[in-house]
């Protein structure tokens, strides 16, 4: 059934809301700006908020964040709509849960909102071990990370292992939405996921198991080809890259570390930006989101430059792509 | 049986296409007004300054009613003592109101709906998203027309 009309009421206050998006001049604004507290002043005249600790800045963003996240829950009949893009969330604090239960340390401070399914029960299913109660995608590799993470304490595999179970489920997320947007929106998280993986792995000589664990299965990159490279070198990784759809990762690669992170969230931005003449269904709104993040990583980068004195063009380097 | 349907079935078929031309153009005008005013009031929610651009592209797919009804009181005008052929007629020339109506009520349902959107991110630029609108209407007059000549060749 088609239920693009769903949408159309929340598609017009996304619209609406668009014309709050930073642009390129306010960015750029933001950058030029005296110092770091002419930054924030910036932001706060922009509409950002009334800034409560000018130093405090990962706490300001947060609360932007959160009245995105609020807006996205006035206008959606159904949240579910952005299980894709918030999955990532729940299994951050499947992560978090259990290495509190296997180091014995309270973490609440590293579980994130805004999550699919209800943490205090994931956190109860972990606590108890009943794995049955996670949901069934989280069974298997929350019980493998927790046996790994008591047999071994390798926090790094059991990260990774709940890291590939992440990519997998967006992947299946974004087939089942029925969008070519999200579908490809969750490829292409997939396949840069699998290259930063690749490529950390490759540079620190990780092990076959290791690798093959972390990376999952994508369309537009092979995964034996990417454990095989891994295992030789990260220039073996980058030669397998450039023959990809992605070779532009590689070049990106050669430039920089911050050049290629910055290609990574890119190329996410220029799949949702076809939504920008989308009337109907769910991908305007998922663009907005995709932008909205997208927007407050920017501004990350540009408070953290500021408040450690960086050249306005380093900063430059760094800027994401925007939505407007 | 025959002598009944010979002396009323002529006004029945021709009320039959009233009804028709009615309410079938009357269902796209509601179903394309519905679609514009969830949009409206999207738009409305985030900016109640912009209630007068979002109030005339609500009202476009609501004109396929109106010729719908137009047509329906034009058929009724000729009911009384009509024979089963002119019925008949009347009954098909209802039909190019009715069903162009209802589908080109809901497309500019849709078109109107997306130059909402317009409005909202650009306000300015909302007379072309009338403009887009109102070239659906065309269909709708054409179909309103052909609809008011076929019935006034009958009778």
């Amino acid at each position: 059934m088609n239920r693009e009309l769903d949408y159309t009421y929340a598609v017009a206050r996304v619209r609406a809301n668009e014309l709050s998006l930073l642009s390129a001049a306010d960015i750029e604004q933001l950058i030029t700006a005296a110092d770091y507290k002419a930054t924030m002043q910036k932001l706060s005249d922009s509409g950002w908020g009334e800034i409560k600790d000018i130093y405090d800045y990962a706490t300001y963003l947060e609360n932007y964040f959160a009245k995105t996240w609020a807006f996205l829950e006035e206008i959606l009949p159904d949240l579910h709509e952005l299980d894709l893009l918030l999955i990532k969330n729940d299994m951050q604090n499947l992560k978090a849960a259990l290495k509190s239960i296997v180091s014995q340390h309270d973490a609440k401070d590293l579980y994130v909102q805004s999550t699919v399914y209800d943490t205090e029960s994931i956190l109860k299913a972990v606590d108890e071990r009943r794995w049955s109660d996670l949901p069934d995608f989280m069974q298997k590799p929350a019980e493998e990370a927790y046996e790994v993470l008591t047999a071994t304490s390798n926090g790094q595999l059991a990260d990774a292992i709940i890291d590939k179970a992440t990519l997998e489920r967006i992947k299946f997320l974004g087939v089942e939405s029925g969008s070519p947007v999200l579908a490809e929106l969750a490829e292409r998280m997939c396949a840069t996921a699998n290259i930063k993986t690749a490529l950390r792995c490759a540079n620190t000589g990780k092990s076959k198991d290791f690798i093959e664990r972390s990376i999952c299965e994508c369309d537009t990159i092979t995964k034996d080809k990417l454990v095989e490279t891994a295992l030789e070198s990260v220039e073996a990784v980058l030669a397998y890259v450039d023959e990809s759809s992605y070779s532009a990762a590689a070049e990106k690669f050669k430039e920089s570390t911050s050049s290629f992170e910055k290609w990574c969230d890119d190329i996410l931005m220029e799949c949702v930006t076809m939504a920008r003449y989308t009337a109907f269904g769910i991908d305007p709104i998922i663009a907005y989101y995709v932008a909205r993040d997208a927007e407050i990583k920017t501004v990350r980068i540009i408070l953290s430059a500021k408040i450690n004195n960086l050249p306005a063009e380093v900063i430059r380097g760094r800027v994401r792509a925007l939505y407007v | 049986m025959f002598q009944i349907v010979q002396a009323f079935g002529g006004d029945a078929l021709a009320i039959l296409g009233a009804a028709l031309a009615a309410i079938i153009a009357g269902m796209g005008s509601a179903k394309g007004v519905g679609i514009v005013g969830e949009a409206a009031a999207g738009v409305v929610s985030e900016d109640p300054g912009k209630f007068g651009k979002v109030l005339i592209l609500e009202i476009l797919p609501g004109t396929q009613g109106l010729y719908g009804l137009l047509a329906a009181i034009m058929v009724m005008g000729k009911v009384g003592g009509l024979d089963l052929a002119s019925g008949a007629m009347l009954l098909f020339a209802s039909l190019p109101i009715a069903i162009c109506g209802y589908f080109s009520g809901k497309s500019q349902g849709r078109v109107a709906a997306a130059g909402c959107s317009l409005v909202a991110k650009k306000p300015e630029q909302s007379g072309k998203g009338i403009i887009f609108a109102a070239m659906v209407e065309t269909y709708a007059i054409l179909a309103l027309l052909i609809s008011i000549l076929l019935i006034g060749k009958v009778g």
